[in-house]
């Protein structure tokens, strides 16, 4: 049996507030019977029968709360004779009338019928609930459907159910038919303590409170015992890491070490779906993940690991987004959500990044083309063309397989560096970009044109929604900023061909923008002998000198490819082939010239329709700050200056067809020998993105990312309100 | 019973009820964390208080649905008061011909036809509409 731990001052606090919310609910009562009775509406309404069933069912969690504070026996939960048990028994009653309608049988909630229902579900008699005991369970018609249902969520999450019967054995080694009353019992007590430590302002104490080590997000026991010496924890603190400690399950979330990682925690928390019971303590605890700076964006170089992606469960990552969605209420909230996730062997995060890509890429199309009859047709007479973020779900998609280790990704099983490498890189594109696009596209829409104090708000003086203290712009950031002012200025202008070559701009510099924070990962993807800890025969490989037949940079460059499309639409870019030209009068871009008419680096003041934007600092209707860019790194940011100028790209990125401005000769030198080489990819990906530009092939399927497709159909986890508020 | 007025007061009054049931809407989003450490009390608790939160919910709903039917009661109401006053005109219309009737009946050069019968006054619909 688990230790028990009260608070008093706290279950104090929650009876009150649950006092007052019965006030609320009662001081209805009256005005809706007078009403009833003057305009003769009696049974016109079940309301006043639901005012009444709300006030038992406060009532009822109150009472049970007053007689803990007042210390009733907490054994007595089980025990339906006892005053607390009565008590509990029939506001359990509620959950279960009520079941599907509300409470899902998930997480802790399942867990508990299960306790309640142990007995019935056992039905050998050998105080184990084995799978084949839940699986009938399932289906048990003498069960109740809360109790089937609870059965049925074990059977759905086969590695949830695992990890407790594991986590029960500890270092006693025998073999169990499944899961004994008393580990249901800890995993729920565990729970609690797991979804305490996942505050990170408790985990801070814990690693530096008591004054011993560096604030490196590392736990060890001494930390944890100096903690608890030194008085800085709270009486119920103290009890969940002692629930941790004496059930054996610290040992297990520190594999054995003694020692967690916040990595260690979130995975456990993940794996056991601590907050799947709670759709608004789900939401701000992924929250937390960004806000404790645990994703690969919060570091602006993009150098920063994400969590380690191989400790996180498939199943528990999409029970947690699951949960987490319930309680978003913006497109941009849903989008928070998927980039402060960390990845899961099964690519779960992937798909969800490629799936909000292509979201808001629509949402971007439509945006920037108010007032073209069909957004979507990138081709049409003053369309602006592609926005950046239309290429996004295509590249997340190609890299799924190497997330995912799918035997097809690079014609060779990727390593578990290459996975991981991938996963961050995918990560950073995605929170640094997606939630800036999501706020752009809120804070834009049906604005055309912008007025000056909306875009100076956006520019300047928003904060970022899941970094504390930071702007939504900053220093290293020119590029991505600047790519929205051009975006903006495309959406505001009336020539057709000025519209096209603003949304160009915006592209190149968004694009320019994220293959510098994406310099880290793709160097630990295609340098097949680095020393990063993951790749035992780096130093041997490193010591072969590189030749033609033995450049692991060109071979993996070779490997890599960009799929446009689905099923067998498919387009393949090579980026190791030239880009095909194919000519298209649509494309009103084409054939300029992209060092000097393309190139948005020489330009330094834009005009969103009327409006003049300085993007320098000079005077203008709006000056925003002359921020520095990856050009010119800012000091500490851990950057190496990245190229931004199309003219050094063409110049020493080219191949060796070289280049010729304006036609389709230009496209001869366009393929990539060393993907992980800047100016090699910037001239690849510049030349790829103009010749695309109002290429709706692109385009056309991104719906076929989107809810009701086939592929789609792996989203089934979503609420229905989540995927029916999307675009197809 | 109620006038078209006063059925719209309802309505009215009824919609300023959510107000009242935003405090306990928001009660099913708490959780136990930081008062329970172990016993197995939390998930009833906190799975009592989603419930009652999401009753609220439907209770909101009831609260619209009432709310709409005072509404659409009060249209009734309009309606037959609409009727009445129709049916006042046409009755004194009738009246008019019918004293007409009467006062030239026996006067040979002038004729006032007969007004025919009595307009009925309107019925309503329901016993719970009030012709005000």
């Amino acid at each position: 049996m688990s230790a028990v731990y009260i608070d008093t001052e706290a279950a104090a606090h929650r009876v009150e507030r649950i006092e007052q919310a019965r006030d609320s609910i009662n001081s209805v009562r009256g005005p809706i019977s007078q009403v009833c009775e003057d305009g003769d509406l009696w049974g016109e309404s079940s309301a006043l029968w639901l005012v009444t069933e709300i006030d038992e069912e406060l009532g009822l969690a109150a009472d049970i709360l007053r007689l803990v504070r007042d210390g009733a026996v907490m054994a007595d939960v089980y025990n339906s004779q006892s005053q607390l048990g009565a008590l509990i028994s029939r506001l359990r009653k509620s959950i279960v009338d009520r079941r599907g309608a509300v409470v899902a049988m998930v997480g802790d909630t399942a867990l508990s019928e299960l306790v309640f229902e142990f007995d019935r579900i056992d039905t050998n008699g050998d105080g184990f609930l084995s799978l084949v005991e839940l699986q009938a369970a399932a289906s048990a018609p003498h069960l109740s459907a809360s109790a089937r249902d609870a059965a049925q969520y074990l059977c759905d999450n086969p590695e949830l159910q695992q990890d407790m019967i594991t986590s029960s054995l500890n270092f006693v080694v025998r073999i169990v038919p499944g899961l004994e009353l008393d580990v249901i019992k800890t995993a729920i007590a565990n729970n609690q303590a797991l979804r305490l430590l996942a505050d990170p302002s408790l985990y801070g104490r814990l690693d530096t409170g008591a004054g011993i080590g560096a604030e490196d997000w590392t736990i060890s026991l001494k930390d944890i015992y100096a903690a608890k010496d030194s008085g800085i924890l709270s009486g119920l603190e103290e009890a969940a890491i002692d629930q941790l400690l004496k059930s054996g399950e610290w040992s297990n979330i520190t594999y054995r070490s003694g020692t967690a990682t916040f990595d260690d925690i979130a995975s456990k928390i993940i794996l056991r779906q601590a907050f799947v019971t709670n759709p608004v303590a789900a939401r701000d605890w992924v929250y937390s993940i960004a806000e404790s700076g645990h994703v690969t964006w919060a570091d602006i170089s993009g150098k920063t690991s994400g969590i380690d992606m191989f400790k996180i469960s498939d199943e528990g990552l999409r029970a947690l987004v699951a949960t987490a969605m319930t309680a978003t209420t913006s497109l941009k909230e849903e989008v928070m959500v998927v980039a402060s996730i960390p990845e899961s062997p099964g690519g779960v995060r992937n798909e969800l990044i490629t799936y909000y890509y292509a979201q808001l890429a629509l949402e971007m199309n439509e945006g920037l083309n108010a007032d073209q009859p069909n957004p979507l047709d990138l081709s049409a007479a003053g369309h602006t063309g592609m926005n950046w973020m239309a290429m996004g779900p295509w590249a997340s998609n190609s890299i799924a397989p190497v997330i995912a280790d799918d035997l097809r990704a690079f014609g060779f099983n990727p390593s578990d560096a290459d996975r991981q490498y991938a996963a961050d890189g995918n990560q950073y594109i995605f929170g640094d970009i997606a939630i800036r696009y999501a706020i752009f596209n809120e804070t834009f829409a049906g604005k055309v044109p912008p007025d000056e104090a909306t875009l100076k708000r956006f520019f300047t003086d928003m904060d970022h929604p899941l970094l504390p203290g930071r702007r939504l712009f900053e220093d290293g950031q020119r590029q991505l900023r600047d790519g929205f002012v051009h975006y903006l200025a495309a959406a505001n202008a009336s020539d057709p061909f000025t519209r096209q070559r603003h949304a160009m701009f915006g592209n190149l510099l968004i694009a320019t923008h994220e293959q510098a924070g994406a310099q880290h990962a793709l160097e630990g993807i295609t340098d097949l002998d680095a020393e990063d800890g993951f790749r035992v025969f780096g130093e041997v490989l490193d010591a072969i000198p590189k030749t033609n037949f033995m450049d692991d940079e060109r071979m993996a460059t070779n490997q890599m490819e960009l799929q446009v499309g689905m099923g067998d639409d498919v387009v393949t870019h090579r980026m190791s082939e030239n880009i095909e030209y194919v000519a298209d009068p649509d494309n009103l871009v084409q054939r300029s010239d992209i060092q000097t008419v393309l190139n948005p680096e020489p330009i330094d003041v834009v005009s969103v329709g009327d409006i003049t934007v300085s993007l320098d600092g000079q005077p203008a209707d709006v000056s925003l700050e002359a921020l520095r860019g990856w050009s010119n790194p800012p000091p500490g940011s851990n950057m190496d200056p990245f190229p931004t100028d199309a003219r050094e790209w063409i110049e020493h990125g080219a191949s060796d067809g070289g280049y010729a401005p304006g036609g389709a000769s230009a496209l001869a030198g366009s393929r990539a020998a060393d993907w992980s080489d800047p100016n090699n990819r910037q001239a690849y990906i510049a030349l790829l993105f103009q010749q695309s530009h109002t290429n709706n092939e692109v385009v056309a399927e991104l719906s076929e990312l989107g809810p009701g497709s086939p592929w789609g159909q792996r989203f089934d986890y979503l609420p229905k309100s989540i995927r029916s508020a999307h675009r197809n | 019973m109620p006038s078209a007025e006063q059925f719209r007061q309802y309505a009215h009054q009824l919609r300023g009820l959510h107000v009242d049931l935003d405090a306990t809407s928001t009660i099913g989003a708490a959780d136990l964390t930081g008062v329970f450490q172990g016993g197995g009390i939390a998930p009833i608790v906190e799975g009592g208080l989603r419930v009652a939160a999401s009753t609220v919910e439907l209770l909101r709903g009831e609260i619209d649905l009432l709310a709409g039917i005072c509404d659409n009661r009060a249209e009734i109401c309009d309606g037959f008061v609409e009727e009445l006053r129709a049916w006042e005109l046409r009755y004194d219309e009738w009246y008019e011909g019918l004293q007409k009737f009467y006062s030239y009946k026996d006067v040979p050069t002038v004729y006032a036809p007969w007004p025919g019968a009595k307009p009925a006054r309107p019925v309503p619909a329901f016993d719970w509409v009030e012709p005000r």
